[in-house]
């Protein structure tokens, strides 16, 4: 074969691909693109069972848009198209309408007549009791919905086919919450049931990998860590009819790839992108940046508050001093958040938490403090950080690194491998490290309760302190709105003043999202809810 | 020896290969440090009795040597064990994910012999030419960048700025219907399936990762055909035949047949090495392979994919050396006869 005739037929091997690839006519194409929401992950669901064990991130996604519960949260809108969820108001989901007894310990939901499951099968009372039951049997959802009180299926009553009750020991202002999570997802119980067996009463197998539910979308393809295709279920009764009929959830490990394909039009949204991305998209008009302030999560640095020389408060107090909160802000994080610091001395502003500590860069204070703890000189520790964090992680280390120095205290910066860091953190071996981390909920005394106190991995800083610990027993079942912010004043007056961690600014959520998609929503699971979205 | 028995033999021999592979992988993951129990439980709502829970379950509290036999002997009846990255048993994920690996691999490997090989020829026929000198510019310079450097690259080019390859993103456009899985090489069921849009869709996407791949194994290859022709043309054989006054073409064709052997076997060492090497173009191009599968186990403390990649690409390793030898006896038949 010469040259010529190779190049001719490489052309032509080049356009016919071209001709095949748009087989279909062109305005069908067009019209099923823009039917179909293509997301761009960095992860991918690994489960369909809500109340699952070790379920990705991404999992809870996949479990809103397919299951429904019986309420979720209401939205409000927070700018024009982006909106986010409102913990304090809730509408009904499978529920039409429920009824709260006057002592509180009585829930009464009345399901609405029409739902059915994705195989035609009306959703009744018997399902939603039989899923409850699932939930506070497994263990995963079994631990989160025993902070709502919802323990025991003893507690849950099928009234009638469409009328269902919950019982509780004492009113408890988390349990309409918990209901609105994926761990309180409604299953096909007959579909379900119907792949049990005697070693596996509650049919995880199974359900890890089908679903069983009655959501807005069905799922069409299912790939573990690639991807998930969605389409709609058109008799969905859950709410209004979502635009879109059909979503692509793909996994894009390179960052920069996600976002090239936002911009060229390829894909609709693209999640976890770096800081150095998400301010080069800000910049153009062939993307928008959604930006949500997670108020229930924190960006932080923690020591063992156990161990020396961080069970001395002073050194402590003198770590929050030294930190370069500003330059750690912008540096490492461009910015994005919202500042953790910097807060007039005195009484919290507030009973909102996490809110800005007092704490702000003063060298001279902290030397103070330290030569008063009886470290003139500084001392030498490791500081440590996750690898799979290390976009953000990383340069933090080597500016906290930079600025202790200045106060005597020399870091060795350790990288520990992602595998790892859930294992040193539970063992509580790291003395001085950067991370964040979330709750489900904002009320203060959840938030304390899960990071300042407790023999677990969340609680950072092994911090134990009694008057915080009655303080948060008090909070816990306190009714007066009044007497409530008080305790939490108070208990946050302890955390300013005894620094179980300091934290660094509160993260915000963010999507790049191509401009003409509205409606786009905010939810506590931090995924994209494809329900409500539209485009224009 | 005959040669079925020269086989079987052969083939006995990888046995106790493969076993302190699986021994060796088992033990080197459960010394990492890592405890896939706290990984696990990781979820907001994890305590300590949870995660001992879950270390029951998953075995990981018995004694090191009964884990080891446990595992041996689950091995031996065909159970890999379970991913929990990915919720699949990990020989299904494993048989999901290879054909898309070997795929992009082949082409990757089959482009590297179309560029390689003429380029080695070439140079080694006119040593310091242009050609020579370009061979030279274009294996120091594929060997010396690395590889996630050339695709990003290529994806930034070719995707970005000039819109000529699609989205470097998976096999297929997430927008065709694949076609029924047959074969699980994406090619092959299209045209299988006469599912001509599937089939472009999905040779446009092997494009770019493997002229990436290609780029770096294109360097032992093109060098050591260089470095072996040039060898075998100062040899007394290739001297007498000029001598003889053969033609230039048959001269070089014996030529290229003596100068065959080193190359097989370092054209072989590289395939093994880029179906478990290439992780990153896996990772840059969203390849569901088996290379970012096992990255994902490795980031996630999931021992079981790990050891099942590595006792899977100790296979191909062994089959793929295998090949080579069968492949040397074809070329030299002294080489079986001697062994």
């Amino acid at each position: 074969m010469d040259r010529r005739r190779f190049i001719q037929q490489g052309s032509a091997a080049f356009s016919l691909g071209t001709v095949a690839g748009t087989s279909l006519p062109l305005s069908a194409w067009a019209q099923a693109r823009k039917d179909t929401l293509r997301v761009l992950s960095e992860g991918a669901p690994n489960s369909q069972d809500p109340h699952g064990e070790g379920v990705s991130r991404e999992s809870l996604g996949l479990f809103f848009n397919v299951y429904d519960r019986l309420v979720n949260f209401d939205r409000a809108q927070l700018s024009p198209g982006v909106f986010k969820y409102d913990y304090g108001r809730f509408r009904g989901e499978l529920a039409e309408r429920f009824e709260t007894s006057a002592d509180g310990r009585t829930l009464t939901f009345f399901l609405r007549r029409d739902a059915t499951f994705h195989d035609g099968k009306p959703v009744t009372a018997a399902d939603v009791k039989w899923s409850l039951d699932r939930a506070v049997s497994l263990p995963a959802s079994k631990r989160q919905l025993a902070t709502g009180s919802l323990e025991n299926p003893s507690q849950f009553t099928v009234v009638d086919a469409h009328t269902f009750r919950i019982a509780l020991p004492r009113a408890d202002r988390y349990t309409l919450p918990n209901l609105a999570l994926s761990f309180a997802s409604v299953l096909n119980s007959e579909l379900a049931k119907s792949h049990a067996t005697a070693a596996d009463p509650w049919a995880t197998e199974w359900v890890k990998a089908h679903e069983a539910g009655g959501g807005a979308f069905r799922i069409e393809s299912f790939t573990p860590g690639q991807q998930v295709v969605y389409t709609r279920f058109d008799g969905w009764k859950g709410g209004s009819a979502p635009q879109l009929r059909r979503a692509v959830f793909q996994v894009v490990p390179s960052a920069s790839n996600r976002v090239a394909a936002l911009l060229k039009g390829d894909a609709d949204v693209a999640l976890q992108l770096p800081p150095k991305d998400l301010d080069a998209l800000t910049d153009t008009t062939r993307a928008k940046v959604v930006s949500v302030p997670v108020t229930t999560s924190f960006r932080f640095v923690a020591f063992n508050t156990q161990a020396k020389p961080f069970d001395d408060v002073r050194v402590r107090q003198a770590i929050a001093y030294a930190l370069p909160y500003t330059t750690l802000l912008r540096g490492a994080n461009l910015g994005r958040g919202e500042a953790l610091y910097g807060a007039r001395p005195g009484k919290p502003a507030s009973s909102r938490f996490p809110q800005p500590y007092p704490y702000d860069t003063q060298l001279l204070k902290a030397k103070e403090l330290l030569a008063q703890a009886g470290y003139p000189q500084g001392f030498k520790i490791s500081f440590s950080y996750n690898v799979g964090d290390a976009t953000l992680a990383e340069p933090a280390a080597l500016l906290i690194q930079e600025a202790l120095a200045k106060i005597g205290i020399a870091l060795s910066i350790e990288k520990v491998p992602s595998a790892q860091w859930g294992t040193l953190q539970t063992e509580k071996k790291l003395p001085f490290f950067i991370d964040s981390s979330s709750a489900w909920f904002n009320d203060p005394d959840y938030f304390f309760r899960i990071f300042f106190q407790g023999d677990w991995r969340w609680n950072f800083g092994s911090f134990k302190n009694d008057e915080l610990a009655k303080l948060l027993e008090q909070a816990r079942w306190e009714t007066d709105r009044a007497k409530y912010d008080l305790a939490i004043q108070r208990a946050i007056e302890i955390a300013f003043e005894q620094v179980p961690l300091v934290p660094l600014w509160l993260p915000t959520f963010e999507a790049a999202l191509q401009p003409d998609l509205q409606g786009f929503t905010y939810y506590i699971h931090g995924q994209v809810d494809f329900r409500p979205l539209t485009r224009s | 020896m005959s040669f079925a028995r020269r086989v079987v033999s052969r083939l006995a021999a990888t046995v106790p290969v493969l076993a302190g592979t699986a021994v060796f992988t088992f033990v080197l993951t459960h010394v990492l440090p890592g405890d896939p129990a706290a990984f696990l439980a990781s979820g907001p709502n994890a305590g300590p009795e949870e995660i001992a829970q879950i270390r029951a379950r998953m075995g990981l509290d018995l004694p090191l040597p009964t884990q080891l036999w446990h595992y041996l002997q689950a091995l031996a009846h065909g159970d890999w064990g379970q991913s929990h990255t990915t919720g699949q048993p990990v020989l299904t994920d494993l048989w999901q994910r290879l054909p898309a690996s070997l795929e992009l691999t082949l082409a990757a490997f089959v482009l590297t012999l179309l560029v390689a090989l003429p380029l080695g020829t070439a140079a080694a026929l006119r040593p310091r030419s242009l050609w020579d000198r370009a061979c030279t510019v274009l294996t120091v310079g594929g060997s010396c960048v690395p590889s996630f450097v050339i695709a990003l690259l290529l994806v930034y080019v070719f995707y970005f700025l000039l819109g000529w390859a699609p989205e470097p993103t998976g096999r297929i456009d997430a927008m065709i219907e694949p076609p029924p899985v047959r074969s699980g090489f994406m090619l092959l069921d299209a045209a299988l399936a006469l599912r001509w849009d599937a089939f472009a869709s999905a040779a446009g996407r092997l494009l770019l990762p493997s002229v990436a791949m290609a780029a770096f194994s294109l360097a032992p290859v093109a060098r050591l055909t260089r470095a072996s022709l040039l060898g075998v043309l100062r040899s007394d054989p290739v001297r007498t035949a000029r001598a003889l006054g053969l033609p230039p073409r048959a001269v070089l064709a014996g030529a290229l047949h003596l100068a065959l052997l080193p190359v097989v076997t370092s054209a072989g060492m590289v395939f093994s090495y880029m179906l478990s090497a290439n992780v990153v173009i896996e990772k840059v191009f969203a390849w569901p392979g088996i290379g970012s599968y096992a990255l994902d186990a490795l980031m996630a403390a999931d021992h079981a994919p790990l050891q099942g990649f590595v006792l899977l690409v100790a296979l191909m390793f062994v089959l793929v050396n295998f090949a080579i030898d069968l492949l040397h006896e074809r070329i030299d038949p002294r080489v079986g006869s001697v062994a």
